[in-house]
């Protein structure tokens, strides 16, 4: 899975995995000349963090804005990345910060657009209910956004993006014996809020 | 160069499936079932990109940055040397009553009136009467000030010629210090902690209780107290109590809803996320001092999330890692900002 292999620790790329393509310096280094392919590629592989990330902060459709809105940045400040190791850390916190604004951004829109949302909710859930799943997924990643940062953030590259302990550990610096006890523990608490018991 | 096309060749990784959590088996597979139609499957619009090309603009940035301080700090230095050879001079002689006005009592071994030109000696204390105003000559690096109201010990230096070779302990009220030597040559004593001069000037204000307050005014001072060593440039300011350890530094405009989640995460070891994210929400770019100060914040979920923060604003140098912030490592603190923040403060 190329995914894993990119997000993986460093220095444990298989001879398969080498095989897949261009490592991510020499994508930075194509995409530094102004290379917009190889910087498409480098999205390919670190996209879906991204998304997970920004899961953890807004709903979907923002959440594709910020993954967009990230790399764009990234784009343009490239120059300013030092050591090319570092490019999914630094990805990485562009996104947190990208979405943690559009967060605020969301929460002042909100309070504006409250009244507005009140008065077309019924006609919108009556139309949202005829996709239960659709919902369900809704109201479960609002009840993610809710936890803890350092537990939605796990609970999104895991169940979302399909990232093993290990990867995740990679992805976040944390030791793959914190992301487990960080997963249980905010496993415990969106329990508490969504069973999928209802839904099934 | 051969590139893959993007989103076409990640298979789904199920690891609840491969290596469930024990406890959570069911539910996990529920909520891999439940979000698995969010996984992300979009494509990078190339319109977006632009023609803006990369750019190396932070170097540049850096470098002017740098040349600014040096420019500021020669600037400094003349307007405080100007014209003052004979106060050069007389550098052997550490701290010299260069002004007084009002009624100025010297309290110690050499207790006496003050008057211009009077050499002051290791242990003398100098109390300054309400509406008086007393001005000494520090060696050939500056000039103290102390404000109506003040007391003062002179200490004796720690190093003939470098750290701590200027001491003094202010005691009560406020005393301004306009400096212009190497970098903790110069040091002020509070009873809530010691304020290092790194060059130029700034006050210091202690009220009865010892509650101490620094202002800096240019340059930038080094406030150091129950282990926390904290960089305060001009524009900014903290406070200190004798019996906690100092408040981070932040700008004398940063908003009221900043400096409220500031002091609740100053108070609590272990940090409400509450705060925190009120903090990251309020903060600006500028607001990176108040941060990078917050790095030695005792709980580690804070610390991850300033680094991640400051990581936005401005990328970390080289070897200074997340895990060398949770550390705690003072150095690798300092080198992201020597190397990196100064030309923003």
């Amino acid at each position: 899975m190329r995914f894993r292999s990119e997000h993986g620790l460093p220095g444990t790329k298989s001879a398969s995995e080498e095989a897949e393509g261009p490592s991510d310096a020499a994508l930075l280094e194509a995409a530094r000349r102004g290379d917009a392919r190889a910087f498409t590629a480098l999205y390919g592989r670190h996209a879906p963090l991204v998304h997970a990330l920004a899961l953890g902060w807004v709903d979907r459709h923002a959440a594709e804005d910020v993954v967009q809105e990230v790399f764009v940045q990234a784009w343009r400040k490239l120059g300013e990345l030092r050591g090319a190791e570092r490019f999914r850390a630094w990805i990485a916190a562009i996104a947190r910060n990208r979405a943690r604004s559009a967060r605020r951004s969301d929460e002042r829109r909100g309070r504006r657009l409250a009244q507005e949302i009140a008065v077309d909710g019924l006609a919108a859930g009556r139309e949202a209910a005829c996709d239960a799943a659709r919902l369900e997924q809704e109201e479960l990643l609002a009840e993610l956004r809710a936890l803890p940062e350092a537990y939605r953030e796990t609970i999104a590259l895991r169940y979302v993006e399909g990232l093993s302990a290990e990867e995740i550990a990679a992805v976040t610096e944390l030791t793959p014996g914190s992301v487990r006890v960080n997963l249980c523990r905010g496993l415990k608490l969106l329990r508490e809020r969504w069973s999928g018991e209802a839904h099934r | 160069m051969s590139i893959e096309r993007p989103n076409e060749r990640r298979a789904r990784g199920e690891p609840w499936r491969t290596d469930p959590l024990p406890g959570f088996e069911g539910y996990e597979l529920r909520l891999g079932e439940a979000l698995s139609g969010a996984r992300w499957s979009g494509a990078l619009d190339p319109q977006r990109l632009g023609a803006v090309p990369p750019s190396r603009a932070h170097f540049w940035r850096a470098i002017g940055g740098a040349l600014l301080a040096a420019a500021a700090w020669l600037a400094c230095w003349l307007l405080l040397f100007r014209g003052d050879a004979e106060t050069a001079s007389s550098a052997s002689a550490r701290f010299v009553v260069r002004s007084v006005r009002g009624s100025v009592r010297v309290e110690g071994a050499s207790a006496r009136a003050l008057e211009v030109g009077a050499t002051l000696a290791p242990g003398d204390r100098l109390l300054v009467a309400e509406g008086a105003n007393l001005v000494l000559t520090v060696g050939d690096i500056g000039f103290l000030e102390l404000l109506p109201g003040a007391a003062l010990r002179i200490d004796a230096p720690l190093d003939a010629r470098a750290e701590g070779s200027y001491r003094v302990a202010l005691e009560l009220g406020a005393a301004e210090a306009n400096v212009a030597a190497a970098p903790r040559v110069f040091q002020v004593g509070t009873p809530a902690g010691i304020a290092v001069d790194l060059g130029c000037k700034y006050r210091t204000t202690v009220r009865e209780d010892g509650f101490t307050t620094l202002e800096v005014l240019s340059g930038a001072v080094s406030f150091e107290a129950r282990g926390r060593k904290l960089h305060v440039p001009a524009g900014a300011r903290l406070s200190s109590s004798p019996d906690a350890p100092p408040s981070t530094p932040h700008w004398n405009d940063a908003s009221t809803l900043f400096l409220d989640s500031l002091r609740r995460l100053d108070a609590s070891a272990s940090g409400d996320p509450r705060d925190l994210e009120q903090l990251l929400a309020e903060a600006t770019q500028r607001d990176s001092l108040t941060l990078w100060n917050l790095l030695d914040h005792p709980d580690a979920s804070v610390r991850r999330a300033l680094f991640e923060a400051l990581a936005e604003i401005e990328e970390p140098p080289s070897g200074v890692t997340l895990e060398a912030i949770l550390a705690g490592e003072l150095a690798a603190r300092e080198r992201w900002r020597d190397e990196v923040f100064r030309p923003l403060w």
